[in-house]
C-alpha cells in the first residue's frame, strides 16, 4: 500500500497533464491568424508510408518546421487511391492545423467516376502545387519498336493485341493510354497494375509490351527501357533524349501534379502563411535540383494559380471522360 | 440435424448470395472475381448444410462458459470504441481499463480495490499514449466533445 | 569487389554505426511487438534522420530496424495470439499453444534462434545470388501470380483443423472480404455500403487482430475466476540451451523454411505473411507426426520464424538489382537509397560497392544482434503472461484498439476490428477457424490481380489457354497445386487400405 500512496500524486498529475494536453491541442477555435500556428500542424499523406508523396513530405518537413516555427506531424491515411484521405480532409475543421497532400488527376477523376468518393473536386482547397511527373510511353530495351511510329503502326496492324501496362484504373497512365488510342486511332489492351513497381516489373519481365509510366519511374531504368514519347509540351529535363508526343504529331499532355490542400473555408490569411512556406521550398535551388534528378519537374504554383489550374484541368478531364464514354458507376 | 454448423453455414450461404446480388451492376472486370468466389462459397456452404443435416451430431458450442463475463466484455469493448469517438483516447482508455481490472477481479479471494485499478489504468494509458503520440507520432483521437 | 568488401567489413564494425544498428534492431523489435506499428511505418519515421547521416550509418540503422521488426512480430504472436505483424500469423499456430502450456520461453527462444538462422541465410542469398535471382523474379507475370496464389490456397488443407469443408468456406469468405473496396481493374466500388472509408478496402492487420486476438481475449475470461486455461510461466534454467540443441538437430526444417522464405521474398508483392504460412505448411507436409502441429511444438514456430526473417533478405534482392521493392518496407528502403543519391541497379555493386556491401554485411550482423537480444530478452518477456487474466485481458483489448487505429488513423478500422473479433469468436466456436479466412484475405488481391490481368493478356494474345497454361513457371506451379491437393487424398486412401482410420 505504501507504494500506491507514493504513486497516487504522480498519477493525478498525469491525468491533469494528459487531459489538459488533450484539450489544449484541440480547443483552439478559430483564433486570429496572427498567432497562427500555435501548435503542431498535421500533414496527412493520402498514400502509404515510403511512397513518393511521403518522401516528398519528408523532404519538406524540416523546412516547413523552420519557417512556421511549429512541428509538422506527418501521418498516413492510405486507401481508395487517396480518396479516403481527401474525403476526411474536406470534413476537417478549417483551422489551418490539418493539411493533406493531393494529386491531380486523382482528385478530379475520382469524383467523376465514383458516386461515393466522399468529396468533390471543388472542396479541395489548394495551398500550393510543387511538383509534377510527366507520363511517358516506355518499351523494354530489346523491344522491336524504336519509335512511337513503329509502335503505332504495330498497333494498327493488329488492333487490341498490344498490351500496355500502367498503374491503376482512371489514373494518369490510364488517361494517357485512352488519349493515345483516340489521337492515333488505334486500339490497345490496357492492363492496370496495383502500382508503378508491379507495372515496371511486368514490362521488364516481358509480360506487357509497353508501359505508360510516370517520369520518376522512367528515369530509374535508363539501361533497361526506351522512352518513346513524353506527354509534355517540351522535352523533359531529366530525359533529354526522349522525344515529346507533340514533336511526333500527337497533342497529348498528361502529368500527375502534387500539391497540398487545406479544408474548405480556411481563413485566407492562414492559407497565405502556409502558401509562403511551401513556395519557399518550391523555389529552393537545391531541392529543385534534387527533384529533377529523381525524375520530377519542380513547379511553384501558389494558391490562386493552383486553384485556376485545377479548374482548368477539371474542364479538360471532364470533357475527355465524357467523350470516352466513361460514366459514373 | 439443425445444429450450429448448419446454421452458420446457412449464414455463409446468405453472404454468398448477397455478394452475388451486390456485384450485379459492376463492370465485367470488377465483378468477375468476387462472383466466382461467391459461387464457390455458396456451393461449399450448401454441401456443408447437407452434410450436417444428415449427420446427427449434437453441438453445444457455448457450453461451459460464463456468459455474464463474456457479454459484459463484448459490451464493454463496444462502449469503449464509442467512447473514444466521444471523449477521446485517453479518458475512454482509463475508464475501460479501470472498470475491467476491477470487474474481472470480482469473485476472487480478495475483494478488488477500485483505487488500485484506477491507478494502473492511468499509468498504462499514459505510458502507451506517450509512446504512440510522442515517439511514433500517431495522432490519437481526442474525441468530439473536445473538438476532435 | 574484394576491395569493396574489405572496406565494408571495416565500416560494419565502426563503433558509432554499430551502436546505431544495435539501437535500430532493438527499436525494431519493440515496433514489431506492438500490433499496429509496422516495419514500414518505423522505417518511414527514420528516413528524415538519414538525410543528415552518412550513407553507411543510415542504411545500417534502417537495416537493423527492418530485421528487428520482423522478429518482434513473434512476441505478441506467441504471448497473446496477436500477430504483431502479418508475417507472424503462422507463429501463432504453435507459439500460442506453447504459451498456454507454460512454455512461452521455449517458443520465444525458438523464434529468436530460427529468425537468426533464417535472417542470415536470407542475407547470404542477398549477398551472393542477387543478380540471377532478380532475373528469375522478373519471370513472374500475372499468370504466375495467379497460380502462386492458388498454390497458396492449398494451405487451407493444413489450416482447417477438423473439417476441410469449413476450411474451404472460410477461405472463400476471406477471399470475398479481400474484394471490399475499389476493384483493382475497372475501378468499381465493391461492398462499400455507402461508406467512403470502405474505398480503402479492409486492412489486413485490422482483420488479423480482430480474428486472432479478440476471440482469445474472450476465451481468457469466459471461464469463471480460478479455472484459467493458461499455465503460468516459471523461469527454468537451461531452457535456451535445451531448445537450441533440439533445433540444431533439425537443420532440414530450418534450411527449408529459410529457402521458402527467401524465395517468396524475391517474388515482388508476396511478403512475409505468405512466406511464413507456406513454410509452416511444408513443415507439416514433411513431418512424420502431422497431428502434433497446432498443439504447441517448437517445429511450427521455427518454420514460421525462419522463413519470415529469410524473406527480408529476399525482398531486397529485386530492390537492389532492379529497383523493384519486394515488400512494403523494402519500398521505404528504396526511398532512403535514392536520398543518398544511389540508384538501384548494377552500379550499386560497382560505383557504390562500398556502401552496398557495408549494408549487406551489416544485414548479417543485424541478424546476429537480434539473436542475442532475443535470447536474453525471452526470459523477461515471457513473464508478461503471468499477469492475472483480470489485467491481461483488458490490456490486450486496449492494445488491439490502439493498434488497429494507428495502422491507418481510421476509426472505422477500430470498429471493423471489433466486428470481426466478434464474428471470429462465434465462428471459432462453430468450427470455422480464423486461419483459412485470413489466408483468403491475404491471397485474395494477388489472386484477383493475377487472374484479371491474365485475362486481359489473354484477350490481347487471342488465347486464354496460352496465357494460363503454357508458360513454364505457371506449369510448374500448376503441378505443385495438383500434387499438394492429391497427396493427402492418396495417403488417406493408402491409410484406409492399411486399416488405419482417416483423420
Amino acid at each position: 500500500m505504501k507504494k500506491i500512496r507514493f504513486i497516487a500524486p504522480i498519477v493525478i498529475l498525469m491525468i491533469f497533464a494528459l487531459t489538459a494536453g488533450g484539450c489544449g491541442s484541440s480547443g483552439g477555435d478559430n483564433k486570429t491568424a496572427e498567432k497562427y500556428p500555435t501548435k503542431p500542424i498535421n500533414y496527412v499523406i493520402a498514400f502509404n508510408a515510403g511512397g513518393q508523396s511521403d518522401i516528398e513530405a519528408r523532404r519538406q518537413q524540416p523546412v516547413l518546421e523552420k519557417t512556421l516555427g511549429q512541428p509538422i506531424t506527418i501521418s498516413y491515411k492510405p486507401g481508395g487511391g487517396g480518396a479516403v484521405a481527401w474525403a476526411e480532409l474536406v470534413n476537417q475543421k478549417p483551422d489551418g492545423y490539418y493539411m493533406a497532400g493531393f494529386n491531380i488527376p486523382h482528385i478530379i477523376l475520382q469524383p467523376l467516376e465514383r458516386k461515393d468518393s466522399g468529396y468533390k473536386t471543388d472542396q479541395i482547397n489548394p495551398v500550393a502545387i510543387f511538383q509534377k511527373t510527366i507520363v511517358g510511353l516506355a518499351v523494354p530495351k530489346n523491344s522491336p519498336y524504336n519509335t512511337l511510329e513503329d509502335f503505332i503502326n504495330a498497333a494498327k496492324a493488329k488492333p487490341g493485341s498490344i498490351t500496355i501496362g500502367g498503374s491503376g484504373t482512371n489514373t494518369g497512365p490510364h488517361l494517357y493510354t485512352l488519349l493515345l488510342e483516340k489521337e492515333a486511332g488505334i486500339k490497345l489492351q490496357y492492363v492496370p497494375f496495383t502500382g508503378a513497381a508491379p507495372a515496371t516489373q511486368a514490362l521488364l519481365g516481358g509480360h506487357t509490351v509497353a508501359m505508360a509510366g510516370n517520369s520518376d519511374d522512367l528515369v530509374k531504368y535508363p539501361d533497361k527501357i526506351k522512352v518513346l514519347g513524353m506527354a509534355s509540351p517540351e522535352r523533359f529535363k531529366a530525359l533529354p533524349d526522349a522525344p515529346t508526343m507533340k514533336e511526333q504529331g500527337y497533342d497529348i499532355q498528361v502529368s500527375v501534379d502534387r500539391g497540398v490542400a487545406v479544408p474548405p473555408g480556411t481563413d485566407p490569411a492562414i492559407v497565405k502563411q502556409l502558401e509562403e512556406a511551401f513556395m519557399k521550398i518550391a523555389n529552393d535551388e537545391t531541392i529543385k535540383a534534387q527533384m529533377l534528378k529523381e525524375g520530377f519537374e519542380p513547379v511553384a504554383m501558389n494558391a490562386e494559380q493552383s486553384r485556376k489550374y485545377i479548374e482548368e484541368r477539371t474542364k479538360v478531364f471532364t470533357e475527355i471522360f465524357n467523350s470516352l464514354g466513361q460514366t459514373q458507376k | 440435424m439443425l445444429n450450429s454448423t448448419s446454421i452458420s453455414s446457412f449464414a455463409f450461404l446468405i453472404i454468398a448470395a448477397a455478394a452475388w446480388y451486390m456485384t450485379g451492376d459492376l463492370s465485367k472486370m470488377g465483378s468477375f472475381f468476387p462472383r466466382v468466389i461467391a459461387v464457390m462459397m455458396g456451393i461449399f456452404a450448401i454441401i456443408q448444410i447437407a452434410v450436417s443435416l444428415l449427420q446427427k451430431k449434437k453441438e453445444e458450442p457455448f457450453s461451459g462458459i460464463d456468459a455474464k463475463r463474456v457479454i459484459s466484455m463484448v459490451l464493454g469493448i463496444s462502449l469503449y470504441v464509442a467512447l473514444i469517438m466521444l471523449i477521446g483516447f485517453i479518458l475512454s482508455g482509463i475508464l475501460f481499463l479501470a472498470f475491467f481490472f476491477w470487474y474481472l477481479e470480482r469473485g476472487g479471494d480478495k475483494s478488488p480495490s477500485m483505487a488500485r485499478s484506477l491507478i494502473l489504468a492511468v499509468l498504462i494509458t499514459g505510458a502507451f499514449y506517450s509512446v504512440f503520440h510522442y515517439i511514433f507520432l500517431v495522432p490519437l483521437p481526442v474525441g468530439m466533445l473536445f473538438g476532435g | 569487389m574484394t576491395e569493396n568488401m574489405l572496406v565494408a567489413i571495416g565500416n560494419v564494425f565502426d563503433p558509432a554505426s554499430f551502436l546505431l544498428m544495435t539501437l535500430g534492431v532493438a527499436g525494431g523489435i519493440i515496433v514489431g511487438a506492438l500490433p499496429g506499428l509496422t516495419a514500414t511505418m518505423a522505417l518511414a519515421l527514420l528516413v528524415p534522420f538519414t538525410f543528415s547521416m552518412n550513407a553507411y550509418a543510415s542504411l545500417m540503422m534502417l537495416g537493423g530496424v527492418y530485421v528487428g521488426a520482423m522478429y518482434g512480430g513473434c512476441i505478441a504472436a506467441i504471448l497473446v495470439n496477436t500477430p504483431g505483424t502479418p508475417a507472424s500469423i503462422a507463429t501463432t499456430f504453435d507459439g500460442y499453444p506453447l504459451t498456454k502450456k507454460g512454455k512461452a520461453e521455449h517458443a520465444l527462444v525458438t523464434a529468436a534462434f530460427s529468425s537468426g538462422i533464417g535472417g542470415v541465410i536470407g542475407a547470404l542469398i542477398l549477398l551472393f545470388l542477387s543478380p540471377p535471382l532478380a532475373e528469375a523474379a522478373l519471370k513472374f507475370g500475372p499468370p504466375e501470380y495467379f497460380w502462386l496464389s492458388v498454390f497458396g490456397l492449398t494451405i487451407i488443407a493444413t489450416l482447417s483443423t477438423g473439417s476441410m469443408l469449413k476450411g474451404l468456406i472460410g477461405g472463400a469468405f476471406g477471399l470475398l472480404l479481400s474484394t471490399v473496396g475499389i476493384s483493382p481493374i475497372g475501378g468499381d466500388m465493391r461492398f462499400t455500403f455507402g461508406f467512403y472509408q470502405f474505398q480503402a478496402g479492409l486492412e489486413l492487420i485490422v482483420v488479423l487482430i480482430g480474428f486472432f486476438c479478440i476471440p482469445e481475449v474472450l476465451a481468457m475470461i469466459e471461464k469463471k475466476l480460478g479455472e484459467q486455461t493458461i499455465t503460468s510461466y516459471k523461469p527454468q534454467k537451461g531452457v535456451a540451451k535445451q531448445v537450441i540443441l533440439e533445433l540444431i538437430k533439425k537443420p532440414v526444417l530450418l534450411i527449408r523454411s529459410s529457402l521458402i522464405g527467401a524465395f517468396v521474398g524475391i517474388v515482388p508483392g508476396a511478403g512475409g505473411n505468405i512466406a511464413s504460412l507456406m513454410a509452416y505448411n511444408e513443415a507439416v507436409r514433411f513431418s512424420k507426426d502431422k497431428s502434433k502441429f497446432g498443439t504447441g511444438i517448437i517445429d511450427g514456430v521455427a518454420a514460421s520464424e525462419a522463413s519470415n526473417n529469410a524473406e527480408v533478405g529476399g525482398s531486397l534482392v529485386p530492390l537492389l538489382t532492379l529497383g523493384i521493392p519486394g515488400a512494403a518496407p523494402a519500398a521505404v528502403m528504396l526511398g532512403a537509397l535514392m536520398i543518398q543519391g544511389m540508384r538501384p541497379g548494377p552500379e550499386l555493386y560497382t560505383t557504390y560497392g562500398d556502401i552496398t556491401y557495408t549494408f549487406l554485411f551489416s544485414f548479417v550482423l543485424a541478424n546476429i544482434i537480434m539473436l542475442v537480444l532475443g535470447f536474453y530478452g525471452s526470459r523477461h518477456v515471457a513473464r508478461v503472461i503471468n499477469l492475472p487474466v483480470s489485467m491481461l485481458a483488458p490490456i490486450v483489448v486496449f492494445l488491439t484498439i490502439i493498434g488497429s487505429y494507428a495502422i491507418r488513423n481510421n476509426m472505422l478500422d477500430v470498429g471493423m476490428m471489433v466486428f470481426f473479433g466478434l464474428i471470429g469468436y462465434i465462428t471459432k466456436k462453430t468450427g470455422f477457424t480464423p486461419g483459412p479466412i485470413v489466408l483468403g484475405l491475404i491471397l485474395g488481391p494477388i489472386a484477383e490481380n493475377g487472374l484479371v490481368q491474365s485475362m486481359l493478356m489473354g484477350q490481347a494474345a487471342g488465347s486464354m489457354f496460352q496465357v494460363f497454361f503454357t508458360r513454364p513457371i505457371s506449369v510448374v506451379l500448376i503441378i505443385l497445386c495438383v500434387i499438394s491437393v492429391a497427396l493427402p487424398v492418396i495417403s488417406s486412401i493408402r491409410n484406409r487400405k492399411g486399416g488405419a482410420s482417416i483423420a
